[in-house]
């Protein structure tokens, strides 16, 4: 068994990505307390928070939509991490991905979701994220952040929790929310990351850059031996060595235990195969999917 | 379908990270906006630079008025919590 070069480093990081997930939880939570809520961050993690290190990209573009204004930060700050990375942001970087693998981890029968239910994540970003704040403004109750999960259990909850201890007037939050916030957390316990699967819209964003991102999945398809220890590793059930770079990907890189699938990118990938090399493909190519 | 994912790929990641470094550059120092005071005064409007706009929707501290314009929720010091 090989790697791919100097990229394949990346792919050893695996055994240490909860720790990488907790270091940057850490991060997130701000604990130098710079509240940089004029930077839009990379992640999904509500603003609320009472420890929110930044801005939350989606949240700030459902703002900016409810206010009729082009967020060129947010937008801008997608396109360079989607750019980069695409989903890896998911598997590493996120704290309500790693919050979902945690919860995951209790040992309770866990369900495969349809493939389709990868669609929903499309369908929030157009419709709660851009289309209802900009037809019906923030008030609306559908408006992206008044259904969060995220904003639930890392602003709402917080808070609550701190005017209780301050002996202040509580600020509750809706019904709905406590709602959707037992309903995901419920879900968390009998599917793999739910959340980041059906309907995060961060996500969504992401996983269309999955296909052009700078860092991809490369399966070596000719050294490939149709063992599916990829398929296995896989706990959304995905089959990297037949589409490696599949939009509900979250690249926590578990299928690079086979060394036959590596994480490389276009910039320093250090072997990189002439066009002409029949043995090298990047196996999202429909007709590969297909055959 | 043979592809040299090398080739095939440069172009496009690094047009998107440059597009997105453009936007991120005419966001951070160009963009800016004109926001009202909070309607008891009205006409105190000033002129909001595009980072400091994402810090005050994180509050809720602007809203859209009927006529399209950008208002301010808040006199004084702004809210501590997002209105959601």
């Amino acid at each position: 068994m090989t790697r791919n070069g100097g990229s394949s480093a990346l792919s050893r990081w695996v055994q240490w990505r909860v720790w990488v997930q907790a270091s940057f939880l850490l991060l997130w939570l701000d604990p130098l307390a710079l509240r940089l809520h004029t930077v839009c961050g990379p992640v999904f993690h509500c603003y609320s928070c009472p420890l929110a290190a930044v801005a939350c990209p989606i949240g700030v573009l459902a703002n900016f939509s409810a206010l009729h204004v082009v967020p060129f930060l947010a937008i801008g700050t997608l396109l360079v991490i989607g750019g980069l990375l695409g989903s890896l942001i998911c598997g590493w970087v996120c704290p309500f991905g790693f919050l979902q693998d945690m919860v995951g981890r209790i040992p309770v029968r866990k369900f495969e979701l349809p493939a389709w239910t990868a669609y929903g994540r499309y369908a929030v970003l157009a419709g709660l994220v851009v289309l209802v704040p900009f037809l019906w403004g923030e008030s609306h109750a559908l408006f992206f952040c008044r259904v969060c999960p995220a904003g639930a259990l890392e602003g709402a909850v917080p808070n609550v929790i701190r005017q209780a201890v301050a002996h202040q007037p509580i600020t509750w939050p809706s019904t709905t929310k406590w709602i959707i916030l037992g309903a995901f957390l419920t879900a968390m316990l009998f599917f793999w990351r739910p959340w980041c699967t059906m309907l995060c819209p961060l996500g969504a964003v992401y996983s269309l850059c999955n296909h052009v991102s700078a860092f991809y999945l490369k399966v070596h398809t000719d050294r490939c031996t149709g063992c599916k220890l990829c398929h296995s590793a896989c706990n959304h059930g995905l089959r990297p060595n037949e589409r490696a770079n599949d939009p509900r990907c979250i690249r926590c890189l578990e299928c690079t235990q086979c060394d036959h699938i590596t994480l490389a990118n276009v910039f320093w990938d250090t072997k990189a195969v002439p066009a002409e090399e029949p043995t090298m493909i990047e196996s999202n190519t429909p007709d590969r999917i297909r055959s | 379908m043979k592809v040299d994912v090398n080739t095939r790929t440069k172009t496009v990641p690094t047009l998107l990270i440059l597009a997105g470094l453009i936007l991120l550059g005419y966001g951070l120092l160009l963009r800016s906006h004109p926001v009202d005071g909070p309607a008891s005064e009205a006409k105190k409007t000033t002129v909001v630079r595009e980072y400091q706009l994402v810090r005050e929707v994180t509050v809720g501290g602007v809203e859209r008025t009927e006529l399209g314009h950008l208002r301010r929720t808040y006199s004084g010091s702004g809210p501590a919590l997002c209105p959601t």
